[in-house]
């Protein structure tokens, strides 16, 4: 059985600004999807060293192999930028940055990161591509995005549906925000692995790990 | 103390607003056979919980049971991205010509939307032995927008969007609307009491002026559309509010935020409501802020 987890942060405790919704968002996506719920994080549960690489960049403290990297997809829901993500509580500093993730060299396959502009076009190879250890999609938005409460649970319904994770994805976005927003995701091929056509666990193919990757395909566009 | 916000300068706005109700929406198995029939395809239709969905193995149309909205798109036969795609720009003008034609045939009856933006669907490919990545263009998304009586129609739940190919067909499209009812008119708060709403919502709670920096930058009037799967009985009119906030942590936080332009407790939805229901009208959609 396919394995889940989300995280989430409202309460920024004075660092950022709050956010409303991202409980409902996350929440939405781990009571919809099929597969095992494995952890619910959210507030000041939510850690930024559940994300990162023990030993790698600066702090190095993660715990990833414990976390989310020891599950199939994780959904991400709170603030962002081009090169990390945002917490509320210093676990071990607030933010977990490109640099001290590498993902998919466990278990991780997908992650869904509902957060502004951290798949902003310009120099995203750069920024993420030393992330894919692995992983075969990352899931974002090129620009800014709502704090809204139905993504998660959208994006669940179509992979449940049989839509490929791209095509879920793509859905799921275009269903909750205007059309000056801009979904975007990052893939990974490798020799004689393609994960273009990848589905959730059960509902289609779904390509071997890329451990190696040959090349990266970012796309994007109006939702 | 709490966070002070720079607010532009309010604006006159109309003082009071028409209300929209929405009607329920029915797809019946034949509406959504004939709207495969009109979209070029025929099949079987299919009952997938939240969508009928027709699929020939060419081509899917996805109704929304929730609303009158679909999406309509050819398969994806490609091996990747770059299936289809070319190299450099394609032809903005070309790509509105066809759209028009689209959604002069399928936008909704009595409706005119206007374009909003032309956007590219980008691909980029980096291969790890070269060093420059590759782009691809693998159509343009030409996207509408509504208005009611001249006020814009906002958020997800209200939009058209036409994907032109490069050979300059239409290779998808969406239609996400809700059918409004007139149901009178309510008062709207100023603009000054939208501020005073928005600088007192849970988005700046815990920032002071030590800590932050916000400042609004644009506001606007308008209905807002929620998702088309989600149920909704009132274009709930809003001020939207877009601007930056900064904290150390977060230098710069874009946001877009709702706040309701009506007292929502006051609304009547006239006579399609059943006698002293307005349950819709006092709902606050989780989008709306305040």
């Amino acid at each position: 059985m396919a394995l889940v987890g989300v995280e989430w942060v409202r309460q920024y405790n004075g660092l950022a600004g709050n956010l409303t919704n991202t409980k409902a968002q996350a929440e939405g996506f781990l009571n919809t999807l099929s597969g095992t719920a494995v952890f619910n994080w959210g507030d000041n549960n939510a850690w930024d060293k559940d994300f990162e690489q023990a030993g790698v960049g600066s702090p190095g403290d993660g715990d990833d192999s414990i976390w989310v990297d020891n599950v199939d997809f994780v959904f991400f829901s709170g603030h962002g930028s081009p090169d990390r993500f945002y917490f509320g509580v210093s676990l071990d500093d607030s933010f977990a940055k490109n640099t001290e993730i590498n993902w998919g060299d466990d278990e991780l396959e997908f992650i869904a990161l509902d957060a502004c502009n951290v798949l902003e076009r310009d120099g995203v190879f750069d920024r993420w591509r030393p992330a894919f250890r692995g992983l075969h999609f990352m899931l974002g938005f090129h620009t800014t995005t709502s704090d809204e409460a139905n993504r998660g649970r959208a994006l669940a319904q179509y992979l449940n549906a049989g839509w490929t994770v791209r095509e879920a994805w793509i859905r799921a976005a275009q269903d909750t925000e205007s059309s000056s927003t801009q979904w975007a995701y990052l893939r990974a091929d490798g020799v004689n692995i393609s994960t273009y056509n990848d589905h959730w666990h059960g509902k289609g193919p779904l390509a071997a790990d890329p451990d190696n990757p040959t090349t990266l395909w970012y796309a994007r566009g109006a939702c | 103390m709490a966070l002070s916000v720079d607010f532009p300068a309010a604006v006159d706005t109309r003082s009071e607003i028409a209300l929209f109700a929405v009607r329920p929406t029915r797809w019946e198995t034949g509406d959504v056979t004939e709207l495969a029939r009109r979209l070029g395809f025929v099949g079987e239709v299919a009952d997938r919980g939240l969508w009928h969905v027709v699929d020939d193995g060419r081509s899917t149309l996805e109704v929304y049971q929730a609303t009158p909205s679909f999406r309509y798109g050819r398969r994806d036969t490609g091996e990747n991205e770059a299936a289809g795609a070319v190299e450099g720009g394609l032809d903005a003008d070309q790509a509105r010509a066809v759209a028009e034609g689209w959604v002069g045939r399928f936008a909704p009856a009595g409706t005119r939307p206007d374009v909003h933006s032309v956007s590219e669907l980008e691909v980029l490919v980096s291969e790890r032995t070269t060093a420059q990545p590759r782009r691809l263009v693998a159509g343009l998304q030409v996207n509408y927008r509504f208005d009611l009586d001249g006020v814009a129609l906002l958020g997800p739940g209200a939009k058209i969007q036409v994907v032109v190919d490069p050979a300059g067909e239409v290779s998808g499209a969406y239609r996400f609307w809700r059918d409004p009812r007139p149901a009178g008119q309510a008062r709207t708060i100023s603009v000054d009491e939208a501020y005073s709403r928005f600088a007192a919502s849970d988005l700046l709670a815990g920032l002071t002026d030590d800590t932050a920096r916000a400042q609004v930058d644009e506001v606007r009037l308008g209905y807002l559309s929620l998702p088309p799967t989600e149920p909704q009985g009132l274009l709930t009119p809003v001020f939207e509010l877009r601007g930056v906030l900064s904290t150390e942590l977060h230098p710069r936080h874009e946001f877009v935020s709702y706040v309701a332009a009506i007292n929502l407790n006051d609304v009547d939805l006239g006579d399609g409501a059943a006698k002293g229901d307005n349950r819709w009208g006092r709902l606050r959609p989780s989008l709306v802020t305040a």
